[in-house]
């Protein structure tokens, strides 16, 4: 799925030439948006987070130890602005306490019950183990992968991993009766 | 296991299913925006405060003039704290200094020499240039990269890193004496020593290191380790005479290190904001982000939020004035200002875009 970035192109970049990293972003660009969109289940936050990444990314790259780590040190940029994010939706779902949602579009891949409720498993789970679910089932990546994109111990993502997947296989086996709204559910 | 890889499959299919194919072009127009604005600006100035030499006289003529011109500013037209339209302003003279635009903003004089880093031709050194922009010069040649420069108190020599390979990275904390050009190493690690930062007192020294962070007085005497690193870690500042503020970049936390005992104190693991640059004093953090627009400070630990000035979708808090209550920074418009922690006495510096340096090799 990802296309490794060329070495010589991010170490311009760090050097600080803006032609290399707009390359560099342009390359990533579609997956730190498909990542974003996923974790956060909302377009426009995920563009904020890929636009929040972006900058953050050119400002930090100097800073950046080894350019063969771009792609998983990106990763980690996005899930982070993704928990950012989260982090500014949940204040305001705790005022608001409507979480809305862009109704589902039947395309024909996949029954729209699978969808419906694993929509609704994920969105129960925290950002933390929406990140690994999208890091391990979407991107590909092994566990060790993942702990090393997010800087955490491989035994946690184990963890995150095995509950959210519990979570969402109870999702799919759970009667989707009273499941389906027209516009909209409470969070 | 047939099923536990159905549900696996389902959730993969799902995945792909819901993936958008392809980023708005204006998210990456509006990020594009940006960075070439910071890109300016770091050409112009080096990543670390403070960039400016101020001597105390040089320093109070300039604060000074700048107070001169606040009170012009304010005589003529009240500056605004909600968002003036400052990108839209006409444009200025690019000499400096030079009588009021009448937009309510002014170029300001600051003296004093400008600290940057410019590759040219391939090589990575750092060069001086008057704070009004004039006499640009190499001040280090060498084939390795010479990066963060921060001046010593007293303004007389510049402390950088010389980054010699890159992977692994073998990088040593170099002084530098402007007037003469003599250089002097202080640390011999073999390894990676850099991101160096002088104490708030300008009597010891803290730097990244391989192995973890260590302290050192200002001559490069009395070397110590005072923190074993269990991963990365950047030196942001020192927080007082007595620890330093540190960012730990597997989970992007701000760190306090107390220097005696090395124990660490999380400052704000789950509260923003988690950028920003320190004060000099080590005091405040100065910061703009997506929810924060314009420029906005906060103490050093996150808390006592406070906006200073301006409404801009993203402004660039790139440096303190070393007396800690003057900030200097760029927004999208490709200028450099000058304001006051109070938001008063905001002041048109130099347009950072016409100014990125191109020194002769």
């Amino acid at each position: 799925m990802e296309q490794p970035v060329q070495r010589d192109v991010v170490e311009a970049a760090r050097r600080g030439d803006h032609e290399a990293f707009e390359a560099l972003a342009i390359a990533s660009g579609d997956r730190l948006y498909a990542i974003a969109c996923l974790i956060l289940r909302d377009r426009q936050r995920a563009e904020d987070a890929v636009q929040e990444t972006l900058v953050h990314a050119w400002r930090e790259l100097p800073r950046l130890r080894d350019a063969d780590r771009f792609e998983a040190w990106l990763r980690r940029l996005v899930v982070n602005a993704c928990a950012d994010q989260g982090r500014r939706q949940r204040r305001w779902a705790a005022e608001v306490n409507v979480v809305h949602l862009e109704p589902a579009i039947e395309d024909g891949a996949g029954s729209l019950a699978d969808r419906d409720q694993l929509e609704r498993g994920f969105r129960r789970l925290k950002p933390e183990q929406r990140a690994v679910v999208v890091l391990h089932y979407y991107v590909g990546l092994p566990v060790p992968e993942i702990a090393d994109t997010l800087g955490v111990p491989a035994g946690t993502v184990k963890s995150r991993l095995h509950y959210a997947t519990t979570a969402l296989r109870a999702a799919l086996e759970a009667d989707g009766r009273g499941v389906l709204a027209a516009n909209g559910r409470m969070a | 296991m047939t099923e536990e890889r159905s549900v696996d499959e389902r959730i993969s299919a799902w995945l792909l299913d819901e993936a958008p194919s392809q980023l708005p072009d204006r998210v990456l127009r509006q990020a594009f925006g940006e960075t070439r604005a910071t890109r300016q600006v770091r050409t112009l100035l080096p990543w670390r405060s403070p960039m400016l030499r101020f001597t105390p006289a040089t320093f109070a003529a300039g604060a000074a003039a700048i107070a001169l011109l606040a009170v012009g500013i304010a005589l003529s037209t009240r500056p605004s704290t909600s968002g003036p339209p400052i990108g839209s302003a006409s444009p200025a003279p690019t000499g400096i200094p030079a009588a009021s635009l009448g937009s309510g903003l002014v170029p300001v004089a600051l003296t004093g020499e400008v600290a940057f880093v410019a590759t040219v031709d391939g090589n990575t050194d750092i060069y001086l240039m008057n704070a009004d922009r004039s006499n640009v010069r190499r001040l280090t040649d060498d084939p390795a990269e010479d990066q963060n420069p921060e001046w010593l108190p007293g303004g007389m020599k510049l402390m950088f890193d010389r980054r010699t390979q890159l992977d692994p990275e073998l990088a040593e904390i170099y002084v530098v004496d402007v007037a003469t050009g003599i250089e002097t190493a202080l640390t011999n690690t073999h390894e990676r020593a850099a991101g160096a930062r002088v104490s708030p007192d300008g009597t010891k020294i803290a730097y990244e290191h391989a192995a973890g962070v260590f302290v050192m007085n200002i001559d490069g005497s009395g070397q110590r380790r005072v923190f074993t690193a269990d991963g990365f870690y950047t030196l942001l500042g020192w927080s007082n005479g007595a620890s330093v503020v540190m960012r730990r970049e597997a989970s992007q936390e701000l760190v306090r290190l107390d220097i005696a005992s090395g124990k660490l104190t999380t400052l704000s693991e789950a509260e923003e904001p988690r950028n920003g640059i320190l004060s000099p004093d080590g005091e405040l953090r100065a910061f703009s982000d997506a929810t924060h627009r314009g420029i906005w400070v906060a103490a050093a630990d996150g808390s006592a939020v406070r906006h200073v000035v301006g409404d801009w979708t993203r402004a660039y808090a790139t440096m303190w004035m070393p007396d800690s209550r003057h900030l200097l920074f760029a927004q999208g418009d490709g200028w450099l200002y000058v304001v006051a922690l109070d938001g008063s006495g905001l002041t048109r510096w130099t347009e950072a875009l016409a100014a990125a340096p191109r020194p002769s090799p």
